[in-house]
């Protein structure tokens, strides 16, 4: 099904959209900023794991812990000025010790050639497994 | 590198040219028994559910619009982008042309270098490639024909038409502005497209891949403008205006070419709105 924008609604952003794109927009660019802010505290943790934005309901926040993860929860909500959209889930490995993984397995890049495993380039191929940005 | 962190599992996945059941166990043998190998596109842990959404993307069927798949196949690799918008070169007959990004192609160009496929059909080859060091653009540009040109962007599977009205002028975008991306696995679900914030808008950097400079690239937030492999090419927009094609993530962050140095190094004259 086509979709227009209706040219009428010219909303704060500078462009172009309907009511109800408006306030998606505007609620998505709330949790974007929420989640920068909380991440600010939790990445520094040594048992932080990962956060995410769950667009497909509708744009919660999603922090997770290998440990403490009450502890962690109400810390985080205390901090939050939206804590309705925020969840803290359990972990099982913490975001340092995955990217010391990943690291290990970058660095040794050319080592793994030599034995015949050669990984996939970024972005250019499209087929490698790639990274999300959250 | 071509490897994932998924957080959520509590995996890391390598991608490799080759995986075999040897691969794989050389891998966790000496990485851990949470490393998978890997080949292909992989499913996106934290956007699984759209498999019909993606197919649509694949397949044949004209126009040709924004956010679809794009295989560019050459001597160099075979591999998977997103096409951006569709442009002309004005002329008694104009020529018509759908942009991607340089890179996909190798930062090659012509009919020795290959072709470029939708959905399983033969598109084109690359005519012309702005993709080399110190350039303002990671565009490339593959012929169309005249019927099959369109100013649609395929947003959403019920958006397949989003219609694109303008493009935006060099180095307008502001630190702050809302853009959005339609790429081939960006997971812009339901009315929430794929949007965030810019936070550089004049960003420089290095592509390790290639040893190039780019410059003048625009950078955006990472926790809302989603991209991964596959979604390179892609098209930004905001609103129904044109604002860039999609290169890649650098730093963590999504990171796009500007619509008016791509169309300038192409010789176009805009993207398709009529």
């Amino acid at each position: 099904m086509a979709y227009v924008p209706d040219p009428r609604e010219f909303g704060s952003l500078g462009f172009h959209l309907t009511l109800a794109e408006r306030l998606e927009l505007q609620t998505r660019m709330m949790m974007q900023a929420q989640g920068r802010e909380l991440w600010a505290y939790a990445s520094g943790l040594p048992d932080y794991a990962g956060m995410r934005l769950d667009h497909a309901a509708g744009g919660r926040l999603v922090f997770g812990f290998t440990d403490g993860v009450e502890t962690h929860r109400r810390e985080l909500l205390r901090r939050a000025s939206h804590p309705a959209r925020l969840d803290v889930v359990l972990a099982p490995v913490s975001r340092e010790d995955l990217e010391a993984q990943r690291s290990r397995i970058e660095f040794d890049r050319e080592r793994l050639a030599a034995q015949g495993i050669r990984l996939w380039a970024p972005e250019s191929t499209g087929r490698a497994a790639g990274s999300l940005s959250a | 590198m071509g490897t994932r962190i998924d957080w959520q599992s509590g995996r890391v996945t390598v991608g490799i040219e080759d995986p075999s059941a040897a691969a794989q166990a050389a891998l966790r043998a000496a990485y851990g028994d949470n490393v998978d190998a890997e080949a292909g596109a992989a499913p996106d842990p934290h956007h699984t559910g759209h498999g019909s959404y993606d197919a649509r993307r694949d397949d044949y069927d004209p126009p040709v619009r924004g956010g679809i798949r794009l295989t560019f196949d050459n001597w160099y690799r075979t591999g998977y982008c997103s096409s951006a918008f569709v442009a002309y070169r004005r002329g008694t007959y104009p020529d018509y042309y759908v942009l991607s990004a340089g890179h996909c192609a190798g930062g090659y160009e012509g009919s020795g270098q290959g072709r470029v496929l939708w959905g399983g059909r033969r598109l084109n080859h690359v005519t012309s490639n702005s993709f080399e060091d110190g350039s303002y653009s990671d565009s490339a540009i593959v012929p169309i024909r005249s019927a099959v040109r369109s100013r649609w962007v395929y947003v959403q599977p019920d958006w397949r038409a989003w219609q694109i009205h303008s493009s935006i002028p060099a180095m307008s975008e502001q630190v702050g502005h809302v853009t959005c991306m339609a790429g081939v696995y960006n997971p812009g679900t339901l009315r929430a497209q794929n949007c965030g914030t810019i936070l550089d808008n004049n960003y420089n950097f290095f592509d390790t891949e290639y040893g190039h400079w780019l410059r003048r690239f625009v950078q955006m937030a990472g926790s809302g403008y989603h991209c991964r492999d596959g979604d390179s090419g892609g098209a930004v927009y905001a609103g129904s205006q044109a604002w860039g094609i999609h290169y890649g993530a650098t730093r963590g962050n999504c990171t796009y070419s500007r619509i008016a140095y791509a169309l300038q190094a192409h010789r176009l004259t805009d993207v398709v709105t009529f």
